[in-house]
């Protein structure tokens, strides 16, 4: 637990020094708003219509299709730093979970998620 | 309760406000997108507590798939919904349901409480974990002999929730017109014809 003291100090000393430079930057930076200053900034001139635009569904399934992938290789970690010791039932268990999901890829890729344009 | 030093009570200590704090910037917050930076503090605190827990592994999946990638998805779906989703503070059985929630939340959190207050005596004689318990090597021992059909089940799981995910993001995005004018425009064979009607009857069903 105490090994992982110098991990904990970091996150402390990046909390710290956020907090310090949005403060400082707020108490010490020069205010002075007039109205042009205060409108929104749209190559010079006026801005119109509204300021949401609404993204692509196809993030939202790139980012599902990452988070999918990202815990097969996060349970993929634990399965290398002991793969000696495991030796080919390992070998067998994990073949036969990536194969699943080689299907699950083919899928993806048989369906055209994985392209942008279509 | 003689193990614990100093610096284990102070983390534990900012750990648990990290979460607290967390949790109530997220139910608390007007904008979504706060929200969702409330639930990453919480689930950073709760990482620093698995990391006490000598869950170390756990640690490490706490902040690479939840702070990583699942609050990078709450933020996608937040922004696909746009300012002007609301929650439905006025509708009808809100109130009921929250306070029903929170009578909930209550009851159990009671419970926890004196469930540990009666077994106090045997949770401080339980006995040490093994070395190299909730380490990395530790968790591959136990996940690829001992679990290995949780395991496999995992994989399937993970297969259904791309399937789903592609059939629901896919589904949605065809356009009622477009689908007719294909249907129209191309002199078509009998199975592309019955895949623009599926899209038609979709599209009918969606809108």
């Amino acid at each position: 637990m105490s090994s992982y003291l110098p991990l904990f100090l970091l996150f402390l000393i990046a909390a710290v020094l956020a907090v310090v430079l949005f403060t400082l930057a707020t108490v010490l930076g020069p205010k002075n708003p007039t109205p042009e200053k205060l409108m929104p900034f749209e190559c010079g001139g006026d801005s119109e219509g509204s300021r949401f635009v609404r993204p692509s569904v196809k993030f939202y399934l790139t980012a599902i299709l990452f988070v999918v992938f990202d815990i097969e290789v996060v349970l993929m970690y634990p399965w290398v730093v002991s793969f000696k010791s495991l030796g080919w039932m390992g070998f067998v268990t994990m073949a036969s979970f990536v194969s699943l999901l080689v299907v699950a890829l083919a899928y993806v890729w048989k369906k055209g998620a994985l392209e942008w344009e279509k | 309760m003689s193990g614990i030093g100093t610096f284990d009570l102070l983390f534990f200590g900012l750990t648990t406000l990290l979460v607290l704090l967390g949790g109530i910037g997220t139910v608390a917050a007007k904008n979504p997108i706060r929200g969702a930076m409330g639930l990453l503090t919480a689930i950073v605190g709760i990482a620093g507590m698995y990391l006490q827990l000598a869950a170390e592994f756990l640690a490490a999946i706490q902040i690479i798939v939840y702070a990583g990638a699942v609050v990078v998805l709450f933020l996608f779906v937040i922004m696909l919904l746009g300012p002007q989703a609301t929650t439905s503070a006025g509708a009808a059985g809100t109130k009921v349901s929250r306070y029903f929630g929170a009578g909930v939340l209550l009851v159990t959190s009671v419970g926890a409480m004196s469930l540990l207050w009666r077994t106090r005596t045997e949770i401080a004689a339980l006995p040490k974990l093994p070395p190299g318990h909730g380490t990395i090597e530790g968790i591959g021992r136990e996940l690829f002999t001992t679990h290995i059909v949780p395991f496999e089940l995992s994989g399937a799981l993970l297969l259904v929730a791309v399937v789903g995910a592609v059939a629901v993001a896919r589904g949605k995005q065809i356009d009622p017109t477009s689908a007719v004018k294909v249907a129209v425009a191309k002199k078509p064979t009998k199975q592309a014809s019955g895949e623009a009607e599926a899209h038609t009857a979709h599209a009918k069903e969606a809108g």
